[in-house]
């Protein structure tokens, strides 16, 4: 049998095109199709005849145009008058459709860019970050490093046949980049290996791949680095200094002008530099792999294991173990240590996809609502037209077409609002989207279309039911069979109404805690010099005294990690005559006075003696060997956190005192001290986190940061002489300045934009549902005015009247109260699960929910009462 | 109809119409502009003509010849109506005239 083009292109032909045409235009696509079938292929001939088809979508081969379009000119005449008239109702619906619209798009916008990170690189789907992972059963350490550690690994493409190259970028910490008299501290300034082009996609404006590691002490800066150094001129040529990790400065030359990476990659980059010397690869570094093409990442992870622990043996319980993610994959779904910058969350990608269908949902089903309930004046409407000989299709399709309008009208003013609030989003956010228009237009006109079927085949079913004479007698709502159906609307109204308000006052609440919470050190009025080198923390003891002189300057103090970044050393600690303790705790290493500096409470026992600073002044140590060695000569004395104690089996800080213990990372092991106090939790990190145990000691080689405690002070001022300070003692070197309570808040601060984000919408969906709500009810109440009439006319009184309707809607509202609260309390559970430290789920939320629909439900009451409390009952039966 | 006037692509559709007398219809017409006029041009922008040109009175139309490439249907065959030839022959004439009012030195001149 002859190839024939599919058939339901020809039902759809025919349905389009009018008699005439319709015959003649498919014989044409039919010859057409056999002829490209043979010289083209069956696939592309059926594609062209579908894109032939397409085209006779035009008004010239419309269907008997001449009736069919009358009819819906008129129609659309109809509808048009109908909104007009009701503009109340019409505004609710239109209002709550385009809003929800509007935030759909917002989300989709945010979701498309949150699942577009690194897809853009054109190798993207061959690329693996390898990372770390160290697990101790006994001691129950568990540890995920983002980065990799060593060189053993450095020969993997030429173990692995499936991996054809891999690329290190090291020197991730800060890097001073000096040029002639000014000074830089650069983040995101890589030391790589050349092959990082062939992996990852880098635009370059000046200078090309190839040549630009092509003579040693090159670098490569990105365009808004090279407007930072050189302004207008041309960076190529020009030479730098940039310092190496160990603190030394060498010289580099500008060979190449690289375009800033979008803001949607896990790896931002400021400048380039060459690993110079093969035996630099060594040490932490981000690494990555290409796989070679039409290889698996399974075969290379199924060997992995065998190659990593070739010679090694572990003690049983310890595993090391090494894992590739896709490079796609990271932003949303990595959360291993010392990730470069802080990624997002599937979690928070879901959420919004929730939000969004939810408030979709609620749209929808407030249109539908809004639109039945307001059956009844209009079944006179629909009787006559019945009369008149409109059969059933008909009408569905006029009202199908209604709901379209106004679906239509929504979505064009929400496409409209989008267009100008974009900007403010972005700016909100702290990053342009990354558009990708035809997903996102994609999925906006789905949505669009999808709102448009439901709510309109809903009201469509709903509003043609019974017969000519039925409708036009105007029963079609009153009678028994649908009453339950409009409770059952209204209910769910209501359901919606308070779930949405419960919910919001929770998270409202678990957000002021987030930010109110006592953190266990006091964070105001304390500056930092954040990320010093060795180098300069050796003059740590003459920065102090020189910064002491300034006026406004209280208390000068060190630290290895300020608060707000994790430690996660994840050491050992054990106790002399206590083997059975064998915890994991992190180590923070202060000067004397730290504690007291950031009002640290003391539980029990004292701070750190002073006499642990009398040590000979610090040698100049240049390798890791040189400082381990160093480090762990020195005498201890320790300070733990609660948490630490409770970890050790310990119930009460006094038993503590006294104890000797040690603490190791790796092969770095310190000796033995006595412990001589516990101090009370702080959070190091944000309140997701649990509070590690921490062990605290004297380590001045460890300090990185120093705490600058001032009074309220001309910020400015102290700034300044801060500078002049610095300069005095570190003439080459640029300062960095930071506010301790800032540092903290900028940690929260994705945190907070999700939140406000939520917050948000979450009131715009309460205000649709409410006003869903209140129009129904008014609506309904409408349509009962006959009733109403008629029992007052038999005797009642409004206060019996009032009485009636109102144990109708209130055991209405309490059926929904008791379906909504479980809901709300299961969601709400499930989301404050994420915070180690959270509020407890009270019933403020739901009484101020419960409450919120009672005044709703009085309001319209009332009005509607007052509305016809004067008027003569007979007029309202007379309005036939 | 005087005062009636066709397009440059309707034109060239009537003038293929009247080509093809016999065995005018859509694809015949397609592929003697696509042969003539080397442009590549729609099926669904023909049949759009055609249409025109039949409301505007200079073409009329039956149906005919159905053939099995066609899977049976019928083939709607066009042919062109009195006003049609006459807007033919008034575009042909209107364009000798023009031609010949052209000075010959603006051939001979570059």
């Amino acid at each position: 049998m002859k190839a024939s083009p599919p058939n339901w292109m020809f039902w759809f032909l025919r349905k389009i095109c009018h008699e005439d045409l319709a015959e003649a235009v498919e014989g044409d696509l039919i010859a057409l199709f056999s002829e490209r079938s043979t010289t083209k292929g069956r696939r592309l001939a059926s594609f062209l005849f579908l894109l032939d088809t397409l085209q006779f979508l035009q008004p010239f081969s419309f269907k008997t145009s001449h009736h069919y379009r009358m009819i819906y000119k008129t129609y659309l005449l109809i509808i048009l008058r109908n909104m007009a008239r009701k503009k109340f109702i019409t505004a609710i619906n239109i209002l709550g459709m385009t809003l929800a619209i509007v935030i759909s798009m917002a989300i989709y916008a945010y979701v498309i860019h949150e699942m577009s990170y690194d897809r853009y690189h054109t190798k993207s789907d061959r690329i693996y970050r390898m990372t770390y992972r160290y697990e101790n059963d006994k001691t129950g350490y568990d540890i995920h490093w983002a980065r990799m550690n060593g060189k053993w690994f450095n020969n993997l493409p030429e173990e692995f046949h499936e991996i054809s190259s891999l690329v290190r970028f090291q020197s991730f910490r800060e890097r001073d980049v000096i040029i002639e008299e000014e000074k830089f501290r650069e983040k995101h300034a890589y030391a790589i290996d050349k092959d990082v082009f062939s992996l990852f996609d880098y635009v370059f404006i000046k200078g090309n791949a190839q040549s630009a590691f092509a003579s040693p002490y090159s670098t490569v800066l990105t365009e808004s680095t090279a407007k930072r150094y050189f302004g207008d001129l041309d960076p190529i040529g020009k030479q730098l200094r940039i310092s190496a990790d160990n603190g030394d400065k060498e010289s580099y030359m500008v060979t190449a002008i690289i375009q800033d990476p979008p803001p949607n990659t896990h790896l931002p980059v400021t400048l380039f530099t060459e690993i110079q010397k093969p035996e630099d690869r060594d040490g932490w570094a981000y690494s990555y792999i290409l796989l070679a093409q039409y290889s698996g990442i399974e075969s290379v992870e199924e060997r992995m294991p065998d190659y990593l622990n070739e010679g090694h043996t572990y003690p049983d319980g310890e595993r090391l173990t090494v894992h590739f993610m896709p490079v796609s994959d990271i932003h949303l779904h990595s959360h291993a240590s010392r990730e470069i910058v802080p990624n997002g969350d599937y979690t928070y990608v879901l959420v919004f996809c929730a939000v969004a269908i939810f408030l979709l949902t609620i749209a929808t089903v407030n249109f539908a609502n809004l639109n039945t309930i307001q059956s009844l004046s209009r079944s006179k409407e629909i009787g006559l037209r019945k009369v008149m000989g409109a059969q059933t299709p008909q009408l569905k399709m006029y009202f199908f077409l209604e709901a379209f309008t106004l679906s239509g009208i929504s979505a064009i003013a929400a496409t409209i609002l989008f267009i100008f609030t974009c900007k403010y989003l972005e700016i909100f956010m702290g990053y342009a989207f990354i558009f990708n228009w035809q997903m996102f237009a994609f999925w906006t006109g789905f949505t669009v279309v999808c709102v448009t079927l439901v709510s309109a085949t809903m009201s469509a079913q709903l509003l043609t039911k019974g017969n000519a004479s039925e409708s036009l007698r105007g029963n079609a709502f009153s009678d028994n069979k649908t009453i339950p159906f409009r409770r059952v609307l209204i209910g769910i109204q209501f359901i919606m109404a308070m779930l949405l308000v419960s919910c919001t006052i929770i998270i409202q609440r678990q957000f002021q805690f987030t930010l109110n919470k006592d953190l266990g050190f006091d964070k105001e009025q304390i500056m930092v010099l954040t990320n010093n080198s060795l180098n300069i923390m050796r003059s740590y003891e003459s920065l102090s005294q020189r910064l002491r002189q300034i006026p406004g300057i209280m208390e000068i103090s060190a630290i290895s990690e300020i608060p707000s970044v994790p430690i996660k050393d994840m050491g050992q600690v054990s106790v002399a005559g206590k083997p059975e303790i064998n915890i994991s705790a992190d180590l923070l290493n202060v000067d004397i006075n730290t504690l007291e500096v950031m009002n640290v409470k003391v539980l029990a026992g004292e701070n750190l003696p002073f006499r642990l600073k009398n040590r000979q002044e610090l040698p100049e140590l240049k390798s890791q060997k040189e400082i381990k060695e160093y480090v762990m000569l020195q005498e201890r004395a320790y300070l733990i956190n609660k948490s630490a104690m409770k970890a050790m089996g310990w119930q009460t800080p006094e038993e503590v005192l006294g104890e000797r213990m040690s603490w190791s990372i790796g092969n770095i092991e310190l000796k033995k001290g006595p412990i001589l106090g516990v101090i009370e939790d702080f959070h190091q990190e944000s309140l997701k986190e649990k509070i590690d145990p921490l062990v605290i000691t004297y380590e001045p080689v460890w300090f990185r940061h120093v705490l600058v405690k001032t009074s309220a002070a001309d910020k400015f001022q102290l700034h300044n002489a801060m500078e002049q300070a610095w300069d005095e003692l570190f003439p080459d070197l640029p300062m960095q300045l930071g506010y301790l309570d800032q540092e903290y808040d900028d940690l929260y601060n994705a945190e907070k934009k999700q939140l406000q984000l939520i917050s948000a919408f979450t009131g715009i969906a309460i205000f649709i549902a409410f006003l869903g709500l209140y129009g129904m009810i008014a609506f309904a109440l409408k349509t009962r005015t006959k009733e109403l009439a008629i029992r007052r006319i038999l005797g009642s009184n409004w206060g019996q009247v009032i009485h009636l309707l109102g144990k109708e809607y209130f055991a209405l509202a309490g059926i929904s109260t008791l379906i909504s609260i479980p809901l709300a309390w299961w969601m709400m559970s499930s989301w404050l699960g994420n915070y180690a430290y959270r509020v407890e789920i009270s019933g403020i939320g739901f009484a101020l929910a419960v409450l919120a629909v009672i005044i709703i439900l009085i309001a319209s009451l009332s009005f509607h009462v007052h509305k016809h409390r004067n008027m003569n009952p007979a007029e309202d039966l007379r309005s036939e | 109809m005087k005062g009636t006037s066709i397009g440059e692509f309707e034109e060239l559709v009537l003038l293929s119409a009247a080509i093809l007398y016999d065995d005018a219809y859509s694809l015949s017409i397609l592929s003697e502009l696509e042969t003539r006029t080397g442009r590549k041009v729609l099926i669904s922008s023909v049949h759009k003509v055609l249409v025109r040109l039949e409301k505007k009175g200079f073409v009329s139309s039956h149906m005919g010849g159905a053939t099995s490439e066609r899977g049976g249907r019928a083939k709607k065959l066009y042919q062109l109506t009195l006003d049609g030839k006459s807007t033919l022959a008034q575009l042909k004439a209107l364009r000798q005239d023009m031609w010949s009012a052209i000075p010959q030195i603006v051939w001979e001149r570059e």
